[in-house]
Protein backbone atom coordinates (compact mmCIF):
# COMPACT_ATOMS: atom_id res chain seq x y z
CA UNK A 1 0.00 0.00 0.00
CA UNK A 2 2.74 2.42 1.08
CA UNK A 3 4.77 1.75 -2.00
CA UNK A 4 1.85 2.29 -4.29
CA UNK A 5 0.99 5.67 -2.76
CA UNK A 6 4.55 6.88 -2.98
CA UNK A 7 4.83 5.51 -6.46
CA UNK A 8 1.65 7.22 -7.63
CA UNK A 9 2.69 10.53 -6.11
CA UNK A 10 6.17 10.41 -7.55
CA UNK A 11 4.81 9.46 -10.93
CA UNK A 12 2.38 12.36 -10.76
CA UNK A 13 5.25 14.72 -10.03
CA UNK A 14 7.42 13.20 -12.66
CA UNK A 15 4.73 13.72 -15.24
CA UNK A 16 4.18 17.24 -13.88
CA UNK A 17 0.59 16.33 -13.18
CA UNK A 18 0.79 18.00 -9.85
CA UNK A 19 -2.89 18.74 -9.83
CA UNK A 20 -3.56 15.02 -9.70
CA UNK A 21 -2.27 15.08 -6.16
CA UNK A 22 -5.31 16.68 -4.75
CA UNK A 23 -7.73 14.56 -6.65
CA UNK A 24 -9.91 12.83 -4.04
CA UNK A 25 -8.60 9.34 -4.87
CA UNK A 26 -5.00 10.34 -4.19
CA UNK A 27 -6.05 12.20 -1.12
CA UNK A 28 -7.91 9.13 0.09
CA UNK A 29 -4.91 6.92 -0.56
CA UNK A 30 -2.59 9.12 1.45
CA UNK A 31 -5.04 9.58 4.28
CA UNK A 32 -5.82 5.88 4.52
CA UNK A 33 -2.17 4.97 4.48
CA UNK A 34 -0.91 7.42 7.07
CA UNK A 35 -3.87 8.56 9.15
CA UNK A 36 -3.53 5.77 11.73
CA UNK A 37 0.10 6.26 12.53
CA UNK A 38 -0.10 10.06 12.51
CA UNK A 39 -3.04 9.90 14.87
CA UNK A 40 -1.11 7.55 17.19
CA UNK A 41 1.89 9.85 17.05
CA UNK A 42 -0.20 12.90 17.91
CA UNK A 43 -1.99 10.94 20.62
CA UNK A 44 1.32 9.95 22.21
CA UNK A 45 2.76 13.42 21.97
CA UNK A 46 -0.38 15.10 23.26
CA UNK A 47 -0.47 13.16 26.52
CA UNK A 48 -3.14 10.75 25.29
CA UNK A 49 -5.62 13.50 24.65
CA UNK A 50 -7.92 11.83 22.14
CA UNK A 51 -9.73 14.86 20.80
CA UNK A 52 -6.64 17.01 20.59
CA UNK A 53 -4.92 14.23 18.67
CA UNK A 54 -7.89 13.96 16.33
CA UNK A 55 -7.81 17.72 15.63
CA UNK A 56 -4.07 17.76 15.11
CA UNK A 57 -4.13 14.76 12.77
CA UNK A 58 -6.75 16.42 10.62
CA UNK A 59 -4.69 19.59 10.60
CA UNK A 60 -1.59 17.65 9.50
CA UNK A 61 -3.39 16.38 6.41
CA UNK A 62 -4.90 19.75 5.62
CA UNK A 63 -1.44 21.28 5.82
CA UNK A 64 -0.04 18.49 3.71
CA UNK A 65 -2.53 19.01 0.92
CA UNK A 66 -2.16 22.79 1.13
CA UNK A 67 1.58 22.61 0.65
CA UNK A 68 1.95 19.49 -1.44
CA UNK A 69 3.26 21.58 -4.36
CA UNK A 70 6.36 22.34 -2.36
CA UNK A 71 7.19 18.67 -1.97
CA UNK A 72 10.25 17.68 -3.90
CA UNK A 73 10.26 14.63 -6.05
CA UNK A 74 12.64 12.94 -3.68
CA UNK A 75 10.84 13.92 -0.50
CA UNK A 76 9.72 11.18 1.83
CA UNK A 77 6.02 11.75 2.35
CA UNK A 78 5.96 9.84 5.59
CA UNK A 79 8.82 11.84 7.03
CA UNK A 80 7.21 15.03 5.76
CA UNK A 81 3.98 14.11 7.56
CA UNK A 82 5.84 13.43 10.82
CA UNK A 83 7.63 16.75 10.53
CA UNK A 84 4.34 18.49 9.86
CA UNK A 85 2.81 16.70 12.83
CA UNK A 86 5.64 17.98 15.04
CA UNK A 87 4.96 21.53 13.87
CA UNK A 88 1.20 21.22 14.21
CA UNK A 89 1.56 19.84 17.74
CA UNK A 90 3.96 22.61 18.66
CA UNK A 91 1.51 25.21 17.39
CA UNK A 92 -1.37 23.47 19.15
CA UNK A 93 0.48 23.40 22.45
CA UNK A 94 1.50 27.04 22.07
CA UNK A 95 -2.08 28.07 21.42
CA UNK A 96 -3.58 25.94 24.21
CA UNK A 97 -0.82 24.83 26.57
CA UNK A 98 -3.31 23.93 29.29
CA UNK A 99 -5.16 21.54 27.00
CA UNK A 100 -2.71 18.68 27.49
CA UNK A 101 -0.16 17.79 30.11
CA UNK A 102 0.94 14.25 30.79
CA UNK A 103 1.03 14.74 34.57
CA UNK A 104 -2.26 16.55 34.79
CA UNK A 105 -4.20 14.79 32.08
CA UNK A 106 -7.20 13.20 33.77
CA UNK A 107 -7.90 11.34 30.58
CA UNK A 108 -4.49 9.74 30.69
CA UNK A 109 -4.65 8.94 34.39
CA UNK A 110 -8.03 7.27 34.09
CA UNK A 111 -6.86 5.16 31.23
CA UNK A 112 -3.72 4.14 33.02
CA UNK A 113 -5.71 3.18 36.10
CA UNK A 114 -7.93 0.85 34.16
CA UNK A 115 -5.36 -1.92 34.29
CA UNK A 116 -6.50 -3.43 37.63
CA UNK A 117 -8.79 -6.41 37.98
CA UNK A 118 -10.28 -8.46 40.79
CA UNK A 119 -9.60 -12.14 41.36
CA UNK A 120 -12.14 -13.16 44.03
CA UNK A 121 -11.65 -16.94 43.89
CA UNK A 122 -8.11 -17.33 42.48
CA UNK A 123 -9.23 -19.29 39.41
CA UNK A 124 -8.92 -16.49 36.88
CA UNK A 125 -5.49 -17.51 35.66
CA UNK A 126 -7.02 -20.75 34.55
CA UNK A 127 -8.78 -18.81 31.86
CA UNK A 128 -5.45 -18.13 30.21
CA UNK A 129 -3.56 -20.26 27.74
CA UNK A 130 -0.23 -21.62 29.06
CA UNK A 131 1.72 -19.20 26.81
CA UNK A 132 -0.29 -16.26 28.03
CA UNK A 133 0.24 -17.32 31.62
CA UNK A 134 3.98 -17.55 31.14
CA UNK A 135 4.05 -14.14 29.49
CA UNK A 136 2.11 -12.62 32.35
CA UNK A 137 4.38 -14.19 34.93
CA UNK A 138 7.38 -12.94 33.03
CA UNK A 139 5.99 -9.43 33.01
CA UNK A 140 5.23 -9.32 36.71
CA UNK A 141 8.40 -11.03 37.83
CA UNK A 142 10.77 -8.65 36.02
CA UNK A 143 11.67 -5.00 35.89
CA UNK A 144 12.07 -2.78 32.80
CA UNK A 145 15.51 -4.02 31.75
CA UNK A 146 14.61 -7.65 32.24
CA UNK A 147 11.37 -7.18 30.35
CA UNK A 148 13.25 -5.68 27.48
CA UNK A 149 15.56 -8.68 27.44
CA UNK A 150 12.67 -11.10 27.72
CA UNK A 151 10.87 -9.44 24.82
CA UNK A 152 14.00 -9.85 22.72
CA UNK A 153 14.25 -13.51 23.74
CA UNK A 154 10.67 -14.01 22.66
CA UNK A 155 11.40 -12.34 19.34
CA UNK A 156 9.15 -9.41 20.18
CA UNK A 157 9.66 -5.72 20.56
CA UNK A 158 8.84 -4.18 23.93
CA UNK A 159 5.75 -2.41 22.56
CA UNK A 160 4.55 -5.70 21.08
CA UNK A 161 5.11 -7.47 24.42
CA UNK A 162 3.17 -4.75 26.23
CA UNK A 163 0.31 -4.99 23.80
CA UNK A 164 0.13 -8.73 24.41
CA UNK A 165 0.23 -8.19 28.17
CA UNK A 166 -2.51 -5.62 27.84
CA UNK A 167 -4.64 -8.06 25.87
CA UNK A 168 -4.09 -10.77 28.49
CA UNK A 169 -5.06 -8.35 31.22
CA UNK A 170 -8.19 -7.47 29.34
CA UNK A 171 -8.99 -11.17 29.03
CA UNK A 172 -8.45 -11.63 32.76
CA UNK A 173 -10.63 -8.60 33.47
CA UNK A 174 -13.42 -10.08 31.36
CA UNK A 175 -13.06 -13.46 33.06
CA UNK A 176 -13.16 -11.76 36.46
CA UNK A 177 -16.30 -9.92 35.54
CA UNK A 178 -17.95 -13.14 34.39
CA UNK A 179 -16.97 -14.87 37.59
CA UNK A 180 -18.30 -12.04 39.73
CA UNK A 181 -21.56 -12.07 37.79
CA UNK A 182 -21.88 -15.82 38.37
CA UNK A 183 -21.38 -15.37 42.14
CA UNK A 184 -23.99 -12.63 42.20
CA UNK A 185 -26.42 -14.82 40.29
CA UNK A 186 -25.91 -17.71 42.74
CA UNK A 187 -26.62 -15.41 45.67
CA UNK B 1 0.39 -13.52 41.57
CA UNK B 2 -3.16 -13.04 42.73
CA UNK B 3 -2.28 -10.19 45.08
CA UNK B 4 -0.08 -8.64 42.46
CA UNK B 5 -2.81 -8.80 39.87
CA UNK B 6 -5.30 -7.18 42.17
CA UNK B 7 -3.02 -4.46 43.48
CA UNK B 8 -1.26 -3.72 40.21
CA UNK B 9 -3.58 -0.95 39.23
CA UNK B 10 -0.84 1.16 37.82
CA UNK B 11 0.71 -1.52 35.67
CA UNK B 12 -0.76 0.05 32.54
CA UNK B 13 0.78 3.32 33.57
CA UNK B 14 4.09 1.56 34.03
CA UNK B 15 3.86 0.17 30.54
CA UNK B 16 2.94 3.57 29.16
CA UNK B 17 5.88 5.13 30.99
CA UNK B 18 8.21 2.56 29.51
CA UNK B 19 6.84 3.21 26.03
CA UNK B 20 7.07 6.95 26.53
CA UNK B 21 10.74 6.54 27.47
CA UNK B 22 11.28 4.50 24.32
CA UNK B 23 9.50 7.14 22.24
CA UNK B 24 11.52 9.94 23.80
CA UNK B 25 14.70 8.04 23.01
CA UNK B 26 13.65 7.77 19.39
CA UNK B 27 12.54 11.40 19.18
CA UNK B 28 15.87 12.56 20.58
CA UNK B 29 17.42 11.54 17.27
CA UNK B 30 17.39 13.88 14.31
CA UNK B 31 14.35 13.59 12.08
CA UNK B 32 16.25 11.80 9.33
CA UNK B 33 17.71 9.24 11.74
CA UNK B 34 14.47 8.38 13.43
CA UNK B 35 13.10 4.90 12.97
CA UNK B 36 9.58 5.72 11.87
CA UNK B 37 8.50 2.10 12.02
CA UNK B 38 9.58 1.90 15.66
CA UNK B 39 7.78 5.15 16.41
CA UNK B 40 4.66 3.81 14.72
CA UNK B 41 4.84 0.61 16.76
CA UNK B 42 5.38 2.44 20.06
CA UNK B 43 2.61 4.96 19.48
CA UNK B 44 0.19 2.28 18.27
CA UNK B 45 0.93 0.32 21.45
CA UNK B 46 0.23 3.42 23.51
CA UNK B 47 -3.14 3.82 21.82
CA UNK B 48 -3.88 0.13 22.35
CA UNK B 49 -2.89 0.10 26.03
CA UNK B 50 -5.15 3.09 26.62
CA UNK B 51 -8.00 1.04 25.11
CA UNK B 52 -8.58 3.69 22.50
CA UNK B 53 -9.92 3.06 19.04
CA UNK B 54 -8.27 5.02 16.29
CA UNK B 55 -10.99 7.21 14.76
CA UNK B 56 -12.15 6.85 11.23
CA UNK B 57 -9.94 8.88 8.92
CA UNK B 58 -11.41 12.16 7.74
CA UNK B 59 -12.85 12.00 4.28
CA UNK B 60 -10.72 13.23 1.42
CA UNK B 61 -13.50 15.56 0.28
CA UNK B 62 -13.53 17.19 3.70
CA UNK B 63 -9.78 17.75 3.62
CA UNK B 64 -9.83 19.07 0.05
CA UNK B 65 -12.75 21.38 0.89
CA UNK B 66 -10.82 22.75 3.88
CA UNK B 67 -7.70 23.17 1.75
CA UNK B 68 -9.55 25.13 -0.93
CA UNK B 69 -11.36 27.21 1.72
CA UNK B 70 -8.02 28.08 3.28
CA UNK B 71 -6.51 28.90 -0.09
CA UNK B 72 -9.44 31.18 -0.80
CA UNK B 73 -9.03 32.87 2.58
CA UNK B 74 -5.31 33.16 2.01
CA UNK B 75 -5.94 34.68 -1.41
CA UNK B 76 -8.32 37.23 0.09
CA UNK B 77 -5.83 38.12 2.81
CA UNK B 78 -3.09 38.38 0.20
CA UNK B 79 -5.29 40.51 -2.00
CA UNK B 80 -6.04 42.82 0.91
CA UNK B 81 -2.36 43.10 1.72
CA UNK B 82 -1.50 43.89 -1.88
CA UNK B 83 -4.32 46.39 -2.11
CA UNK B 84 -3.09 48.09 1.04
CA UNK B 85 0.50 48.08 -0.20
CA UNK B 86 -0.45 49.40 -3.65
CA UNK B 87 -2.67 52.04 -2.04
CA UNK B 88 0.18 53.13 0.21
CA UNK B 89 2.56 53.23 -2.77
CA UNK B 90 0.10 55.32 -4.78
CA UNK B 91 -0.36 57.73 -1.91
CA UNK B 92 3.40 57.96 -1.51
CA UNK B 93 3.88 58.56 -5.23
CA UNK B 94 1.23 61.28 -5.26
CA UNK B 95 2.80 62.93 -2.21
CA UNK B 96 6.30 62.66 -3.67
CA UNK B 97 5.10 63.95 -7.01
CA UNK B 98 3.44 66.88 -5.34
CA UNK B 99 6.61 67.60 -3.40
CA UNK B 100 8.99 67.31 -6.35
CA UNK B 101 6.70 69.35 -8.60
CA UNK B 102 6.57 72.06 -6.01
CA UNK B 103 10.25 71.92 -5.12
CA UNK B 104 12.03 71.06 -8.34
CA UNK B 105 9.42 71.74 -10.97
CA UNK B 106 9.59 68.18 -12.29
CA UNK B 107 7.65 65.05 -11.51
CA UNK B 108 8.96 62.44 -9.14
CA UNK B 109 10.37 60.17 -11.84
CA UNK B 110 12.28 62.94 -13.56
CA UNK B 111 13.51 64.20 -10.22
CA UNK B 112 14.74 60.69 -9.35
CA UNK B 113 16.53 60.38 -12.67
CA UNK B 114 18.09 63.77 -12.12
CA UNK B 115 19.25 62.81 -8.64
CA UNK B 116 20.62 59.52 -9.92
CA UNK B 117 22.96 61.49 -12.13
CA UNK B 118 24.92 62.43 -9.03
CA UNK B 119 23.59 65.93 -9.21
CA UNK B 120 20.44 67.80 -9.80
CA UNK B 121 19.36 68.66 -13.26
CA UNK B 122 17.11 71.62 -13.82
CA UNK B 123 15.05 71.99 -16.96
CA UNK B 124 15.85 75.53 -18.07
CA UNK B 125 12.68 75.75 -20.13
CA UNK B 126 10.61 75.04 -17.03
CA UNK B 127 12.76 77.43 -15.08
CA UNK B 128 11.89 80.23 -17.47
CA UNK B 129 8.21 79.55 -16.92
CA UNK B 130 8.38 80.22 -13.19
CA UNK B 131 6.24 83.17 -12.29
CA UNK B 132 8.04 86.09 -10.62
CA UNK B 133 6.72 87.47 -7.37
CA UNK B 134 3.56 89.51 -7.49
CA UNK B 135 4.31 93.08 -6.63
CA UNK B 136 1.49 93.26 -4.06
CA UNK B 137 2.85 90.31 -2.23
CA UNK B 138 6.19 92.00 -1.75
CA UNK B 139 5.63 95.43 -0.22
CA UNK B 140 9.25 95.40 0.92
CA UNK B 141 10.43 95.24 -2.66
CA UNK B 142 8.23 98.12 -3.58
CA UNK B 143 9.55 100.14 -0.69
CA UNK B 144 13.07 99.37 -1.77
CA UNK B 145 12.32 100.62 -5.25
CA UNK B 146 10.98 103.81 -3.83
CA UNK B 147 14.10 104.10 -1.73
CA UNK B 148 16.25 103.81 -4.83
CA UNK B 149 14.25 106.59 -6.37
CA UNK B 150 14.82 108.74 -3.38
CA UNK B 151 18.52 108.07 -3.35
CA UNK B 152 19.02 108.81 -7.01
CA UNK B 153 16.56 111.64 -7.07
CA UNK B 154 19.00 114.35 -6.34
CA UNK B 155 20.99 113.86 -9.48
CA UNK B 156 18.46 112.49 -11.91
CA UNK B 157 14.96 113.67 -11.54
CA UNK B 158 13.60 112.29 -14.79
CA UNK B 159 14.76 108.78 -14.04
CA UNK B 160 12.84 108.92 -10.82
CA UNK B 161 9.65 109.41 -12.80
CA UNK B 162 10.54 106.53 -15.10
CA UNK B 163 11.08 104.34 -12.09
CA UNK B 164 7.69 105.22 -10.73
CA UNK B 165 6.04 104.13 -13.93
CA UNK B 166 8.01 100.87 -13.91
CA UNK B 167 6.51 99.92 -10.58
CA UNK B 168 3.08 101.09 -11.59
CA UNK B 169 1.42 97.91 -10.41
CA UNK B 170 2.13 98.42 -6.77
CA UNK B 171 -0.64 98.58 -4.19
CA UNK B 172 -2.54 101.72 -3.41
CA UNK B 173 -0.63 102.48 -0.29
CA UNK B 174 2.66 102.03 -2.08
CA UNK B 175 1.41 104.02 -5.05
CA UNK B 176 0.58 106.89 -2.80
CA UNK B 177 4.04 106.83 -1.42
CA UNK B 178 5.42 106.88 -4.92
CA UNK B 179 3.27 109.81 -5.79
CA UNK B 180 4.58 111.69 -2.83
CA UNK B 181 8.08 110.85 -3.90
CA UNK B 182 7.27 111.85 -7.46
CA UNK B 183 5.99 115.18 -6.28
CA UNK B 184 9.16 115.73 -4.35
CA UNK B 185 11.08 114.73 -7.38
CA UNK B 186 9.30 117.24 -9.49
CA UNK B 187 10.13 119.92 -6.99
CA UNK B 188 13.75 118.99 -7.07
CA UNK B 189 13.67 118.45 -10.79
CA UNK B 190 13.05 122.09 -11.37
CA UNK B 191 16.47 122.84 -9.96
CA UNK B 192 18.37 119.88 -11.50
CA UNK B 193 16.77 119.53 -14.86
CA UNK B 194 19.92 120.28 -16.80
CA UNK B 195 22.09 117.24 -15.74
CA UNK B 196 19.14 114.87 -16.15
CA UNK B 197 18.72 115.78 -19.78
CA UNK B 198 22.31 114.76 -20.60
CA UNK B 199 22.17 111.31 -18.88
CA UNK B 200 23.38 108.42 -21.07
CA UNK B 201 21.21 105.29 -21.65
CA UNK B 202 23.56 103.37 -19.34
CA UNK B 203 22.99 105.90 -16.59
CA UNK B 204 19.28 105.56 -17.07
CA UNK B 205 19.51 101.79 -16.86
CA UNK B 206 21.68 101.98 -13.77
CA UNK B 207 19.22 104.23 -12.04
CA UNK B 208 17.33 101.13 -11.07
CA UNK B 209 20.29 100.06 -8.93
CA UNK B 210 21.03 101.15 -5.44
CA UNK B 211 24.48 102.54 -4.71
CA UNK B 212 25.99 99.24 -3.64
CA UNK B 213 24.90 97.40 -6.81
CA UNK B 214 25.67 100.15 -9.24
CA UNK B 215 29.31 99.20 -9.81
CA UNK B 216 28.55 95.50 -10.32
CA UNK B 217 25.68 96.24 -12.69
CA UNK B 218 27.79 98.68 -14.68
CA UNK B 219 30.61 96.14 -15.03
CA UNK B 220 28.21 93.49 -16.21
CA UNK B 221 26.31 95.68 -18.61
CA UNK B 222 29.36 97.39 -20.11
CA UNK B 223 31.20 94.13 -20.77
CA UNK B 224 28.09 92.37 -21.93
CA UNK B 225 27.25 95.17 -24.33
CA UNK B 226 30.71 94.81 -25.87
CA UNK B 227 30.03 91.09 -26.21
CA UNK B 228 26.78 91.93 -27.95
CA UNK B 229 24.32 90.99 -25.27
CA UNK B 230 21.98 92.85 -22.91
CA UNK B 231 21.56 90.69 -19.84
CA UNK B 232 19.64 91.11 -16.61
CA UNK B 233 21.61 92.90 -13.94
CA UNK B 234 21.55 93.21 -10.16
CA UNK B 235 19.88 96.20 -8.63
CA UNK B 236 20.60 95.52 -5.00
CA UNK B 237 23.36 93.97 -2.93
CA UNK B 238 23.22 93.07 0.75
CA UNK B 239 25.23 95.08 3.26
CA UNK B 240 28.96 94.50 2.94
CA UNK B 241 28.90 93.55 -0.73
CA UNK B 242 29.15 97.07 -2.18
CA UNK B 243 32.94 96.94 -2.19
CA UNK B 244 33.13 93.91 -4.47
CA UNK B 245 35.31 94.45 -7.49
CA UNK B 246 35.42 92.62 -10.79
CA UNK B 247 38.54 90.48 -10.70
CA UNK B 248 37.89 88.46 -13.80
CA UNK B 249 35.81 88.70 -16.92
CA UNK B 250 35.87 86.84 -20.16
CA UNK B 251 33.54 86.20 -23.01
CA UNK B 252 33.19 83.08 -25.10
CA UNK B 253 31.15 82.81 -28.22
CA UNK B 254 30.25 79.17 -28.50
CA UNK B 255 28.33 77.20 -31.10
CA UNK B 256 25.04 77.49 -29.22
CA UNK B 257 25.58 80.42 -26.93
CA UNK B 258 27.31 83.66 -26.18
CA UNK B 259 28.74 83.29 -22.67
CA UNK B 260 30.00 85.93 -20.28
CA UNK B 261 31.85 85.02 -17.11
CA UNK B 262 32.28 87.48 -14.30
CA UNK B 263 34.02 87.15 -10.98
CA UNK B 264 33.43 89.74 -8.25
CA UNK B 265 35.37 89.61 -5.05
CA UNK B 266 35.98 91.41 -1.82
CA UNK B 267 37.99 90.32 1.21
CA UNK B 268 35.40 87.91 2.51
CA UNK B 269 33.36 86.75 -0.44
CA UNK B 270 33.47 85.79 -4.06
CA UNK B 271 30.62 85.84 -6.52
CA UNK B 272 30.82 84.16 -9.93
CA UNK B 273 28.20 85.19 -12.41
CA UNK B 274 27.80 83.20 -15.59
CA UNK B 275 25.53 84.54 -18.28
CA UNK B 276 24.81 82.17 -21.14
CA UNK B 277 22.74 83.63 -23.91
CA UNK B 278 21.53 80.86 -26.19
CA UNK B 279 20.67 81.60 -29.76
CA UNK B 280 17.39 79.79 -29.40
CA UNK B 281 15.31 78.40 -26.53
CA UNK B 282 15.57 74.93 -28.04
CA UNK B 283 19.33 75.00 -27.59
CA UNK B 284 19.10 75.60 -23.86
CA UNK B 285 20.39 72.51 -22.03
CA UNK B 286 19.35 71.33 -18.60
CA UNK B 287 21.43 72.77 -15.82
CA UNK B 288 23.21 70.03 -13.92
CA UNK B 289 24.04 71.04 -10.40
CA UNK B 290 26.44 68.57 -8.80
CA UNK B 291 25.43 68.44 -5.19
CA UNK B 292 24.98 65.90 -2.41
CA UNK B 293 22.09 67.87 -1.13
CA UNK B 294 18.80 68.17 -2.90
CA UNK B 295 17.63 71.00 -0.75
CA UNK B 296 16.51 73.43 -3.42
CA UNK B 297 14.18 76.34 -3.12
CA UNK B 298 12.44 78.62 -5.52
CA UNK B 299 13.09 82.32 -5.16
CA UNK B 300 10.80 84.89 -6.69
CA UNK B 301 12.28 88.27 -7.41
CA UNK B 302 10.80 91.42 -8.79
CA UNK B 303 10.91 90.30 -12.39
CA UNK B 304 12.70 86.99 -12.45
CA UNK B 305 12.50 83.80 -10.46
CA UNK B 306 14.55 80.65 -10.25
CA UNK B 307 16.17 78.04 -8.04
CA UNK B 308 18.54 78.60 -5.21
CA UNK B 309 20.50 75.93 -3.40
CA UNK B 310 23.46 75.57 -1.12
CA UNK B 311 24.40 76.40 2.43
CA UNK B 312 26.01 79.11 4.51
CA UNK B 313 29.39 78.75 2.80
CA UNK B 314 28.63 77.97 -0.82
CA UNK B 315 25.45 78.53 -2.69
CA UNK B 316 24.18 78.72 -6.22
CA UNK B 317 21.24 80.46 -7.80
CA UNK B 318 20.01 79.64 -11.28
CA UNK B 319 17.40 81.47 -13.28
CA UNK B 320 16.36 81.95 -16.85
CA UNK B 321 15.16 85.04 -18.60
CA UNK B 322 14.30 84.70 -22.27
CA UNK B 323 17.01 82.63 -23.90
CA UNK B 324 19.58 83.40 -21.26
CA UNK B 325 20.59 81.22 -18.33
CA UNK B 326 22.07 82.98 -15.32
CA UNK B 327 24.14 81.13 -12.77
CA UNK B 328 25.26 82.89 -9.62
CA UNK B 329 27.71 80.99 -7.49
CA UNK B 330 28.72 82.45 -4.17
CA UNK B 331 31.65 81.47 -2.00
CA UNK B 332 31.63 82.89 1.49
CA UNK B 333 28.21 84.22 0.75
CA UNK B 334 25.26 83.20 2.85
CA UNK B 335 22.32 81.55 1.18
CA UNK B 336 19.99 84.39 2.15
CA UNK B 337 22.46 87.00 0.84
CA UNK B 338 22.69 85.32 -2.53
CA UNK B 339 18.91 85.15 -2.56
CA UNK B 340 18.77 88.94 -2.14
CA UNK B 341 21.22 89.42 -5.01
CA UNK B 342 19.41 86.98 -7.29
CA UNK B 343 15.99 88.44 -6.53
CA UNK B 344 17.22 91.93 -7.38
CA UNK B 345 18.09 91.06 -10.99
CA UNK B 346 16.00 92.95 -13.50
CA UNK B 347 15.99 92.70 -17.29
CA UNK B 348 17.70 95.26 -19.44
CA UNK B 349 15.11 97.75 -20.64
CA UNK B 350 14.13 97.08 -24.23
CA UNK B 351 14.14 100.74 -25.17
CA UNK B 352 17.87 101.11 -24.49
CA UNK B 353 19.04 98.12 -26.46
CA UNK B 354 21.15 98.92 -29.52
CA UNK B 355 19.50 96.80 -32.12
Amino acid sequence: MGISVTFILREAYRRKEVKLLIEPEHCTLIIERYYREIFSYCYAKLAYSYHSAEDCTQEVFVVFFSKHERLEDTDNIRLWLYRTADNVIKTFLRKSPAAVSLEESAEAMNMADSGGFDDPNGSLLDALEPDERRLLELYYDSDYGQRNEAAKRLGLSLPALYRKIHKIKKKLRAAGKRSADAVTDKE
Amino acid sequence: MKIKAITDKLSDKNMLDDLQALLDKELAKSLEERDLDAIEEITNAMVGINDEEIPQPVSAEEVIAEVSARKKRHRIVLLRKWAAAIGACCALCVALNFYTLKTYGSNVFEAMINMARSGFSIDTNQLGELEPAEQDAYPMTTTTTVAYTTQTMGSMATTAVTNTSAVGNISNAAANTTNVEATTTNAVASTTAAPAASASPMDKVLDKCDDSARYMAEEILTNAELAGTYPCYPTQLPNGFGDMTCTDYHNEKLKDSNDCYFTFENEASKLDITIEEYYSKDLMPNVLVPSDSDDYEIFRGKEISGFIMGDTVKCTAVFVYGNTVYTLHGSGIHYSELEVIAESFVPYPQEFMNK
